[in-house]
């Protein structure tokens, strides 16, 4: 199990936890709700029925002490002998017994009337059991006949409990005892039943208001109610009810429900109302104890009421698909936020990856020896080292305080090829940095308080970033320069190699003349003027074709290399192979032209000398491979496509070697004998080609198929933008 | 041999031993339902089982006549009669023997029929007067109350408007609430309504109170002597555990205790004459 499971377990258990207590509590108050209203209804129920009973006794005693013959028995009651007493309970009794069987019909079980001194004086209800004290068994008999208040609530007795409303009486100012009527709870449960049905009314008694109370010949009519030993019932002897209980096997069910229910256990204890919400058989049951005070407000026990109540199987339902539907949600939703976490644990780690891969970054771009500036959006966001060296700041941020492009420290140069501040900020606003690549600008190297060029090069890495590398290439233009003057030298030594070529034939015309005449004048004392003229002729030719060959070099040296100018590139081939006749010819290398006019707007000179490089080139891979004189070509063609011309060069000297092929453009490199060879030529040429004409050059060895000569030779195509 | 010699010990012992065990069938009179009854008899005949080695079976009849015909045939062995049955069916069956006789809470085993009145009330001898009686069966009923009547005040019941209220307090009550002028009971409960201004207007003899009979044509004499003998000798730490019959211990009753009482069973009206 790895740690993100885990936690994804971990959280969903605890949150399960809490959704179920959290629902379980909402059922439960909903629960409370319910049944608190329920048991709301019932207090409400039981109240309104003993009240109406309290007004129907009030009637009946009203009655009583207006019924002169009661009063009279009554009046002699209190002051008559035992054996008169005895007569005149009889005699009370056969006045009212035919009220006592109506009150009976009512559901009042105890008629009875005391002495004023709180003795039975008659029990309708057990007529033969009478003149026992009750005064310190009843606290309504006491309140009756010493306080002279009428008492009405449930109370125990010497025989049987009841719901009692007792009246003093008191007729004439004269206080004559006191009379009660007590409720069996069959009475106020048949009301309840009427009210508010219910599956059964119950009624449980503690002991103080039963067994400790009652004649011991009354303790036989209770029993144990099947909830708890803490209470008593009725029996089946004088209750309906309890012979209704014993034999439903509902109640027998809930019973056992309730007494094995912990709320039960704990709730009866405290004397106070209560509801239960049992669930049995499919069914929900709501079961009230409501809890009965006696007349001295002390606790006597519960109005119990079982009720079927299907509303709870309801919510409890309805809370269970909310509960399902609940937990389905929180592990979605624990798995989604689990997921996020994830997510957001792989973004730090990726972040913190980033940082780190930033400071790699950091710490190679600082390492590198170039000047690195990277953009985003035309601001300099990262730099080196190296560019903090070079114009002298802490940070990037000290830089970025004062200055918001390095244009500020681009220098001014002579040379139109060094950018200047203006056209970099030009090219920084527009977001064309792309641009800058293989400028170079001049800056002073605060590093080493020089001034020093730097090589742009510009490359992006995203739609709006760019990062430029500035290369210092101080070094590399000294060492240009030089090898431009070596060159320049080779060429000057090319030249005058040339120019002995073109020199030697008229040369040794004039000597040849010179020596003619001179032996003429040994010979002859007198040289004929035509021979003299001839010579002079001669010499003064050649002496002209000499002083044409020179200015033919001069005029090429003279040109400026940087004058621009449009000519016809087919011009510059042809000046190219005059200038090299001589050695073409002494070397009996045939050339092959096929040339279309093209202009082309630049220096001619570059492009000449750029092409006297390679045929002198070629013409020492012929004398170098022996080519047969005969096999000697130098083929040149001149075409152009759509936006470049091609000067496709190619010879039939055996070809260049494969191994060193790459290699040629290389400055100082060469396969001829130092006597012969500097390794500046082609180097030159592609210098030329690349950098000024801003061409390509490509080469390669080739098949020639010739005169019916199968050659081989290399072939040097070169490609020059004509824009 | 051996085999032989065993498995006849073993039938001489198992036929010994069903002799020993033999049953009895007891039928005490139907005083209260089926159950209460056998609840109430169950600790005296467990008793008796226990300590005699019998097998004692209820036999419970609905009717106090079934009991008396089972006797006489031969049928029932054990009874629990009130003195009115017991001295009809002794009339005409000799062989039931009265052995013990049942002590009630007072711890008396006998007991007087009363006549009571409320005081107040004017008791004209020349009058037909109105009679509440607690059921035809019982001692202090028609039976007894007729002889008080006729004994006391020359009055002959059977002319007299008379009621079974069925117990003996009903009957009481009955004159309380003026219904009657007179009411048979027996004298323990007659004396509880003085209190309520009643009198004694007349007693009978001390009578024996509910019997347990034993039919000596069905039992050994051996049998009913230890079967009376057994009861006799109960312990009351014993006795006073049993919440039933015989609770307050048991006394001797021999039938000379009822030897000035006679009854024909049917001469006693089963039903009232006001309604006639």
């Amino acid at each position: 199990m790895n740690r993100r499971s885990l936690v994804y377990i971990i959280i969903s258990i605890s949150l399960f936890f809490v959704f179920v207590y959290s629902v379980k509590t909402v059922v439960q108050k909903d629960f409370e709700i319910i049944m608190n209203q329920n048991l709301q209804s019932t207090k409400i129920a039981y109240n309104s029925i003993f009240d109406t009973y309290k007004v129907a006794a009030l009637k009946d005693y009203e009655s009583l002490v207006s019924n002169k013959e009661v009063v009279s028995v009554l009046k002699e009651f209190k002051y008559a002998n035992e054996n008169r007493q005895n007569i005149l309970r009889g005699k009370l009794y056969r006045l009212l017994v035919s009220k006592y069987e109506n009150l009976k019909e009512l559901g009042v079980r105890q008629f009875h009337f005391h002495t004023h001194k709180g003795d039975s004086l008659l029990r309708f209800h057990n007529p033969y059991n009478s003149a026992d004290s009750l005064i310190n068994f009843r606290t309504s008999i006491k309140q009756a006949n010493k306080k002279f208040q009428r008492t009405f609530g449930f109370e125990g007795g010497r025989a049987l409990p009841g719901f009692r409303y007792v009246f003093p009486i008191i007729v004439n100012k004269e206080h004559l005892g006191s009379v009660e009527f007590s409720l069996a709870f069959e009475a106020i449960e048949e009301k309840l039943k009427a009210v508010l049905p219910s599956h059964a009314y119950v009624l449980l008694m503690n002991k103080e208001t039963t067994l400790n109370k009652v004649f011991d010949s009354y303790k036989k009519y209770f029993e144990n109610s099947s909830l708890s030993s803490d209470y008593f019932i009725e029996n089946e002897k004088i209750s309906r009810i309890s012979s209704f209980i014993k034999h439903d096997k509902l109640i027998h069910g809930l019973d056992k429900l309730i007494k094995d229910s912990p709320s039960f256990k704990e709730l009866h204890k405290q004397n106070s109302d209560f509801s239960l919400s049992i669930f049995k058989d499919d069914s929900s049951y709501v079961i009230n104890f409501l809890a009965l005070k006696n007349i001295n407000d002390g606790f006597a026990g519960y109005i119990v009421s079982y009720s079927q109540f299907d509303q709870l199987n309801q919510i409890k339902d309805k809370y269970n698909l909310f509960m399902i539907i609940g937990i389905i949600l929180i592990m979605v939703l624990v798995y989604l936020l689990t997921a996020l976490l994830k997510q957001r644990t792989d973004t730090l780690n990726q972040k913190d990856k980033l940082e780190q891969s930033n400071r790699n970054l950091q710490t190679i771009i600082d390492k590198q020896k170039n000047i690195i500036i990277i953009f985003k959006d035309k601001n300099i966001v990262q730099v080196n080292q190296k560019f903090l060296s070079l114009l002298g700041f802490e940070t990037l941020e000290s830089f970025s305080h004062v200055n918001s492009c390095i244009s500020n420290f681009l220098l001014l140069d002579d040379s139109e090829s060094i950018l200047g501040k203006k056209e970099f900020l030009e090219y920084q606003k527009s977001n064309s940095l792309i641009k800058l690549d293989n400028k170079t600008v001049k800056i002073f190297n605060k590093d080493t308080n020089k001034e020093e060029y730097f090589l742009i090069n510009s490359d992006s890495y995203s739609n709006r970033g760019h990062i430029l590398v500035l290369t210092n290439i101080s070094e590399l233009l000294n060492l240009q320069r030089i090898v431009s003057m070596q060159s320049k030298i080779a060429a000057v030594g090319e030249m005058i190699a040339n120019i002995a070529h073109q020199w030697r034939q008229p040369l040794s015309i004039i000597t040849t003349s010179v020596s003619g005449l001179r032996i003429q004048a040994e010979i002859n004392e007198i040289i004929e003027k035509k021979l003299i003229l001839e010579c002079i002729h001669n010499v003064s030719s050649q002496a002209q074709y000499l002083s044409s060959t020179i200015d033919d070099f001069r005029n090429f040296f003279k040109e400026d290399s940087n004058k621009i100018d449009e000519y016809n590139v087919k011009d510059a081939v042809l000046k190219s192979l005059d200038l090299t006749k001589d050695i073409l010819n002494s070397n009996y290398i045939e050339v092959v032209l096929d040339l279309e006019n093209i202009k082309l707007l630049y220096n001619q000179n570059i492009l000449i000398q750029s092409l006297m490089n390679i045929i002198n080139n070629t013409k020492d891979a012929m004398l170098i491979n022996k080519i047969d004189d005969q096999s000697r070509f130098l083929f040149i063609d001149l075409s152009k496509n759509q936006d470049e011309l091609i000067l496709c060069v190619k010879d039939s000297a055996g070809g260049i070697d494969e191994k060193i092929i790459d290699k040629i453009f290389e400055p100082y490199f060469t396969t001829k004998h130092q006597s012969i060879g500097t390794g500046i030529g082609l180097y030159m040429t592609y210098q030329i080609i690349t950098k000024q004409l801003k061409g390509k050059v490509f080469v390669q060895n080739v098949d020639i198929e010739y005169k019916d000569k199968k050659l081989r030779g290399a072939e040097f195509k070169i490609c020059i933008p004509l824009v | 041999m051996n085999r032989l010699f065993i498995l006849l010990f073993l039938s001489i012992v198992t036929f010994t031993y069903a002799q020993e065990k033999k049953v009895l069938y007891f039928s005490p009179l139907p005083t209260k339902s089926s159950s209460q009854v056998l609840k109430d008899f169950l600790p005296l005949v467990s008793y008796l089982e226990k300590k005699l080695h019998l097998k004692i079976e209820f036999k419970y009849e609905k009717n106090y006549k079934d009991i008396l015909e089972g006797i006489k045939k031969g049928s029932i062995d054990l009874a629990y009669l009130g003195p009115l049955p017991y001295i009809s069916l002794k009339k005409e069956y000799e062989s039931v023997e009265p052995l013990i006789v049942f002590r009630e809470k007072n711890k008396k085993h006998n007991y007087r029929c009363v006549l009571a009145k409320f005081k107040e009330d004017k008791f004209l001898k020349n009058e037909q007067i109105k009679v509440a009686l607690t059921q035809p069966l019982s001692t202090c009923g028609y039976f007894m109350t007729s002889i008080l009547l006729k004994r006391d005040f020359n009055i002959d019941l059977s002319k007299q408007k008379y009621d079974y209220k069925m117990t003996h307090e009903d009957a009481l009550l009955s004159v309380l609430k003026n219904e009657s002028l007179i009411a048979g009971a027996k004298d323990s409960i007659a004396h509880k309504f003085e209190s309520l201004g009643f009198e004694i207007i007349a007693k009978s003899q001390v009578l024996p109170g509910f019997t347990l009979v034993a039919n000596s044509k069905t039992l050994s004499n051996e049998l009913v002597h230890e079967i009376k003998g057994t009861i006799l000798s109960i312990s009351k730490q014993e006795y006073s555990k049993w919440n039933a019959k015989g609770a307050y211990g048991f006394d001797e009753v021999t039938s000379n205790s009822y030897k000035n009482l006679s009854v024909d069973m049917n001469t006693i009206p089963k039903v009232g004459n006001l309604d006639e």
